[in-house]
């Protein structure tokens, strides 16, 4: 008979040497003795040294199947290492995941002495009682099965710069049939992917693994839709978009296309090489982080372009911004290069406005905005006034938002990856990392032929579900759906992160966790 | 570690040759804390932590702690890197923190950093006996768990890889170089890192209706000192820093003092507008002198907008010290043959060489992670080809 008195469940118990000074060999010893004293005779104990070597490891699993033990209770290591250990386990054994559990012990801190004899007949006693409730714990948990989905080994990349092409290029080279969806035309370089280029993203839907993007491209009344599946998507998408910047520019300057004063950052270029000489000196502004805050891109492409019209000796440049992003050794050297070759720059507070006005000199445009240096407003007069479309527009996607992962690359929604403009800055050299880390990740969850999914994730209630949509609405995975012929959520195990968030904000209590049962918590309170 | 970890993954061997006896550089020894208040600040500093922890104990990663190249030779295939690895080390995949060396070490050498679930141990070779030539085997005796070897003085190991990676990250920059700002002589003016430290190891410092100012750029963008470039980093830790103060001290007074404000990811806009409705003030141009008053305020020396000079006066000042390439890479330089910029930042000249992090050039933790895998990646597909 077991722990919990349910005849199938017999544990192992690994008991490791404490950290932190809470046992030592004798205090191991001393538990070990007690545990079998109490305990019943199919409980058995492995005394484990760190085990992190694979021999160590080996060792372990033989013992676990020779004991033919179903759960597992890790005691006395590091949460850490108990994790990693506990990942390692389920592969040597192939138990799951769920049936193994770690039991910290807290008991009252003492300091090892040299002889290392335990004289704590306290921790002893504390400790014994902390382990026999984490072994009813875990035997409470509910037999666990392990399933495989086919996964869908196909790639989508969303996004039109050079971050979404390196990602692209990576991950057809690992193998894996890539698609990238771009707004504009781009040229796709050496990569061996399908390239759909002049179409945006108007929907995505499925699960990890097997996601549905729709993408459709020309306008109004040529569009064309198409349905990409795949397993994985990265997206790199810049939020500013071309129709925001024609927009605003139009908003700005109604003015015909040719007698435009008021343009985009990349147009200023050919404008001014247009513009016929007069005698006095022409005025250019660029306008940077206009209604958002832009990137160190922005301060590179603006210094770039500043420079060179600068140096043409023609016209007197004004690069205004709220701050100079500079965090980058060549940008600050780019900057500094702006400077010296004569560019004013103006730092400014509150939203600039930008008029297009008639003055003595002819036809220009009107700068209104608060200079932080002086402290004081001021108003400037140019010629021409280029706006970068980056600081139109801040529009954090849903899966950015609520990004619970900060590391590169990953966000809330396995096999959703993010890089460059989508986590924020898509200046050349960081994007390409953020591009090649999605790309690595893409491989991680696409290399193995199935995707194996242990089935300790949320299990919905089928007769006290009412579907009122709150776990669907509120689980930051997309891990829940409605299963329209049961009637009741579902929850996707392969996106699942087990959280507990959808078990928490359940209304009717519907919704558990196998590690976490009503009974096995109950069984931890003792 | 985030690169050997990523190797790994993608099926190489790998072998870490680390001088101290801790990994984690700064995020281990700095006591980077977190900055949450009721949201993550997103500084990445856990993360750093938790990839810390999983490779510390992955059994792929050989681990020579303790450990200097001595030699370096380009080899058929790769490279040929001589070693000296000094002891006592420390196997910290059988090390289980019970701090029993700590207590034997008759020289106080030994430093306990416990960060999250991660446990290291420093071990001061300067004043570690056994470098002085004597027979000290304490720690090694005193360790019932064989974590320490202690048996010879020092062993010399060759090893042969594909590839190699310098990653040896930086310095901050030392704030006693900048003797206008005080450091050092005022025991009012502190560093961003030390008062990361205080935050990390207590709720608060300082009392709460203090007065504090944080002055950016120190050690950064300053031609004046020979260091013209933007940490990048130094914003992103004063406005988290400063953000946190004023939500545990509401009546706190917290002054920033800066030039631009570089932003780090897509929260930047919404963190400087709360930490701007939490009642920070930004000052844009820095003060050109801070000096201790005979009442033990801070006189900070300002100019204002018409040019004219006024003073300011704080309790504590905090400076947001910038990225500073390490003075102690020279050696490893020559070795190793890299080259290295006027500001000190490495780079590699060979295709089997390479170089990730902050000793390559200054970045943020999640930018250094993000590197780091990319950097495995083209190791990895260089040893390929």
């Amino acid at each position: 008979m077991s722990q919990s008195g349910l005849p199938d469940r017999r544990t192992c118990v690994l008991l490791f040497n404490d950290s932190d000074g809470v046992f030592d060999k004798q205090t191991a010893d001393d538990v070990e003795k007690r545990l079998r004293i109490s305990a019943p005779s199919d409980l058995s104990v492995y005394r484990a040294r760190p085990a992190h070597n694979s021999d160590g490891l080996e060792d372990i699993a033989r013992f676990i199947e020779r004991q033919s033990a179903n759960r597992i209770l890790i005691v006395g290591c590091h949460a850490g290492t108990a994790q990693s250990l506990t990942d390692r386990i389920a592969r040597a054994t192939s138990l799951p995941a769920a049936h193994i559990r770690h039991e910290s012990i807290h008991a009252p801190k003492r300091t090892v002495s040299g002889t290392g004899i335990s004289e704590n007949e306290e921790v002893v006693a504390v400790a014994t009682k902390q382990i026999q409730r984490g072994i009813r714990a875990v035997e409470l948990v509910e037999d666990v099965e392990t399933i495989e989905i086919p996964l869908n080994r196909d790639v989508v990349v969303l996004g039109d710069s050079e971050c979404a092409r390196v990602a692209a290029a990576e991950v057809s080279q690992f193998g894996f049939r890539t698609t990238m969806v771009s707004a504009l035309d781009v040229n796709p370089g050496n990569g061996q992917f399908e390239l759909i280029s002049g179409a945006r993203l108007t929907e995505t839907s499925g699960v990890t693994g097997a996601f549905e993007v729709t993408v459709t491209s020309g306008r109004n009344g040529s569009a064309e839709t198409r349905t990409l599946s795949c397993g994985a998507i990265i997206d790199a998408r810049d939020p500013a978009d071309a129709s925001v910047l024609e927009s605003e520019l139009k908003r700005l300057d109604p003015a015909e296309d040719d007698s435009q004063l008021i343009v985009s950052l990349e147009s200023l270029q050919g404008k001014v090489e247009s513009l016929p000489r007069i005698p006095r000196q022409r005025t250019v502004a660029i306008v940077l982080d206009l209604k958002t805050d832009e990137t160190k891109a922005s301060t590179a492409a603006a210094c770039e372009i500043a420079l060179t019209i600068q140096r043409n000796g023609v016209f007197q440049v004004h690069l205004l911004c709220r701050h100079a992003r500079v965090a980058a050794p060549e940008i600050g050297d780019l900057y500094d290069r702006a400077r010296e070759a004569g560019v004013a720059i103006l730092k400014y507070d509150n939203q600039p406005t930008i008029t297009r006005a008639r003055s003595d000199s002819g036809d220009g445009v009107e700068i209104r905005c608060l200079d932080t240096v002086l402290n004081a407003p001021v108003s400037l007069e140019c010629d021409i006034v280029a706006v970068s479309r980056h600081g139109l527009s801040n529009d954090l996607s849903d899966v950015y938002v609520n990004n619970l992962h900060f590391s590169p690359a990953n966000s809330s929604l396995p096999g959703y990856f993010l890089a460059g403009a989508a986590t924020g800055e898509h200046y050349g050299p960081q994007a390409t990392a953020e591009a090649i880390a999605a790309a690595l990740e893409v491989r991680k969850l696409l290399s193995p032929a199935k995707l194996e999914v242990e089935l300790s994730t949320a299990v919905v209630d089928e007769e006290k579900c009412a579907i009122c949509l709150t776990c669907i609405r509120t689980c930051p995975h997309g891990a829940m759906r409605v299963d329209s012929e049961k009637n009741i959520a579902e929850n996707l195990p392969q996106s699942c992160q087990r959280c507990g968030i959808c078990v928490g904000v359940c209304p009717a209590r519907a919704i558990s966790l196998p590690e976490y049962s009503e009974e096995v918590v109950l069984a931890l309170l003792d | 570690m985030t690169a050997a970890s990523e190797l790994t993954v993608l099926g190489a061997e790998v072998t870490v040759v680390e001088q101290s006896s801790i990994v984690g550089g700064h995020v281990t020894t700095s006591s980077y804390c977190c900055k949450a208040t009721s949201s993550c600040a997103r500084c990445g500093v856990c993360v750093a932590h938790t990839q810390l922890n999983s490779s510390l104990q992955d059994p792929r990663i050989e681990l020579h702690m303790g450990s200097a190249v001595e030699r370096f030779a380009i080899a058929k295939d790769g490279v040929s890197v001589q070693i000296r690895q000094r002891q006592p080390a420390i196997d910290y995949k059988a090390c289980v923190s019970c701090d029993a060396c700590i207590d034997a070490c008759p020289e106080h050498c030994i430093t306990k950093y416990k960060r999250a679930e991660i446990t290291q141990y420093a071990i001061d070779y300067d004043k570690c006996l056994r470098s002085r030539g004597e027979p000290c085997t304490a720690c090694a005796d005193a360790c019932t768990f064989d974590a320490i070897s202690c048996d010879k003085n020092e062993t010399t190991k060759t090893l042969h890889a594909s590839a190699l990676l310098v990653a040896t990250g930086h310095e901050p920059y030392d704030a006693t170089k900048k003797a206008r700002y005080g450091y050092g002589s005022s025991s009012r003016v502190m560093t961003g890192l030390e008062a990361e430290t205080a935050l990390a190891d207590k709720d608060n410092f300082g009392d709460p209706n203090e007065r504090v100012a944080f002055v950016q750029c120190v050690g950064s963008r300053d031609p004046s000192i020979g260091r013209n470039f933007c940490s990048g980093v130094c914003c992103a830790y004063a406005l988290r820093i400063a953000r946190m103060l004023k939500y545990r001290n509401p009546d706190m007074q917290v002054t920033v003092y800066y030039i631009d404000l570089q932003n780090f990811d897509r929260e930047f806009t919404s963190l400087l507008s709360e930490v701007k409705d939490l009642g920070v003030e930004f000052v844009r141009g820095l003060p050109f002198r801070i000096d201790e008053e005979a009442n033990g305020t801070l006189a900070f020396a300002i100019e204002a907008a018409d040019g004219s000079e006024g003073k300011a006066h704080y309790d504590r000042a905090i400076l947001s010290v910038g990225i500073d390439a390490r003075e102690d890479a020279d050696g490893l330089i020559s070795t190793i043959g890299l080259s290295s910029d006027e500001n000190g930042f490495l780079a590699s000249n060979h295709p089997s060489v390479f170089t990730c992090g902050t000793c390559a050039r200054p970045m943020s933790i999640p930018e250094t992670m993000a590197a780091a895998r990319e950097t495995a990646h083209s190791m990895w597909t260089g040893s390929l080809g």
